[in-house]
């Protein structure tokens, strides 16, 4: 019996229904005062788990800068490149907020729940208009996407972010000042952070370092020009003549404090 | 009477715990799941049976805080819950190792059926050599926090003393 009502309400789920999304509201708004409680208890300890729960991504990020130090010193000019490249995503980053789009400042107060996601928990719900579909960014007048809100209720939401395996996004390649950029979609892992950027037209050739902004396309709930990230490494796509990319994302999702969720102005509530 | 309302504090305080918390723990991509520590500590105490149920309950709660599929965790901790209260009764003698052990054993269990279920109903990248590796991190990480939950855990479910004891009537 219970077999067979889990695996009903499963498949009722993957198929999207309002019995079971509006009864994940009513939970979330019962338990959301305790969870409140329960955050403003642990926040003071936050960061020592923080930087305990990083700590395999502090050893990385620990043995990157050892290889880039021993870069550094080994070639000025990559440097030089290095830091021409990195004024170009500057550029990027100061894109203006969208006109037409409205903006609610919010505050991740948790990472993921559970082993099997990439998502991230806000402080603003439906009270401050908050829908699920909608937007969330980082920057102050720039744009950088970092994810989609799945979840709201009353006082918070769930916010899957762009490298969860089932958050995907049409993005265009820049090319800085050479005409608009090849299209494709950009698509999170499961055994990585970074993103797989597929779907390019043959004979599209994408360039370590160039940057991938949002396509905006209307049936998407993103703005244009949110920059999505960075193309890391190249590789041969599934049709002969194409490539795929993996993109590593412009903000460390992993610390992420304050973000700007996005929606279109005038649209319904 | 007291005793369900002790569960249904028990089945809170874990997701909430699940949900504020465990959250920031994260290493490697897993987290330990609380919850179903609880489930483990009830099915120890109480019996398949017990287990079950208050893992369905259970699951179906944490599901609604999860971004896959309501019915997975549910599921997953049912019957985590029936097999670790089936194996338990099974067992003639106990140690203090036990319980840890199936801290760590169900976790494993837990995970896998997770997956398995999670594949089933159309989520996509359960069934890769990644998910597995995160089923046995986590599953690590209950092993660690199962001999601080589990007892806790045990006390709430315990049933109250009933009177057993036999008197041979004097004539």
């Amino acid at each position: 019996m219970i077999v067979l009502t889990c695996v009903a309400l499963a498949t009722l789920d993957q198929r999207g229904s309002g019995i079971i999304d509006s009864t994940r509201r009513i939970v979330r708004d019962v338990i959301a005062p305790v969870q409140d409680l329960a955050d403003r208890a642990i926040e003071p300890g936050v960061d020592f788990f923080d930087d305990l729960g990083r700590a395999d991504s502090l050893a990385q990020e620990n043995q990157q800068l050892r290889r880039r130090m021993a870069a550094v010193r080994g070639a000025l000019a990559d440097a030089k490149v290095a830091n021409a490249r990195n004024q170009e995503l500057e550029q990027l980053l100061a894109l203006p907020t969208p006109a037409g789009w409205e903006a609610v400042n919010a505050r991740v107060v948790a990472g993921s729940v559970g082993s099997f996601e990439r998502t991230f928990r806000i402080d603003r719900g439906t009270s401050e208009g908050v829908q699920v579909g909608d937007a969330v960014a980082v920057g102050g007048e720039s744009g950088v996407l970092v994810g989609q809100v799945i979840a709201v209720s009353q006082g918070n939401a769930t916010v899957r972010r762009i490298d969860d395996r089932r958050h995907h996004v049409g993005v265009i390649l820049v090319q800085g000042g050479q005409g608009p950029g090849a299209r494709g979609i950009a698509e999170g892992q499961e055994d990585s952070a970074l993103l797989r950027l597929s779907f390019l037209p043959a004979g599209t050739e994408p360039k370590k370092g160039q940057p991938v902004v949002t396509l905006g396309l209307a049936t998407e709930p993103y703005p244009p020009g949110l920059v999505v990230g960075v193309v890391e490494r190249v590789s041969s796509g599934g049709v002969p003549g194409a490539h795929d990319a993996l993109v590593r994302p412009a903000t460390d999702l992993d610390r992420l404090d304050a973000v700007k969720v996005l929606r279109r102005a005038g649209a319904p509530k | 009477m007291i005793r369900r309302i002790r569960l249904l504090l028990v089945v809170l305080v874990a997701v909430v715990l699940q949900t504020t918390l465990v959250p920031h723990l994260r290493v490697f991509d897993a987290v330990p799941d609380l919850v179903l520590l609880a489930v483990i500590g009830v099915a120890y105490e109480d019996g398949a049976e017990s287990g079950a149920r208050f893992g369905f309950l259970a699951g179906l709660t944490m599901d609604m805080f999860l971004a896959t599929a309501v019915g997975l965790s549910a599921l997953s901790y049912a019957l985590t819950g029936y097999a670790v209260g089936a194996f338990r009764a099974g067992m003639l003698r106990t140690t203090p190792r036990t319980a840890p052990a199936l801290g760590g054993a169900g976790g494993l269990l837990g995970g896998l059926v997770f997956l398995a279920v999670g594949a089933l109903v159309g989520e996509d990248g359960f069934l890769t050599m990644d998910s597995l590796r995160i089923v046995v991190l986590a599953a690590l990480f209950n092993l660690l926090l199962a001999p601080v939950i589990i007892p806790i855990v045990q006390r709430a479910a315990r049933r109250p003393a009933i009177e057993t004891g036999w008197r041979i009537a004097r004539r």
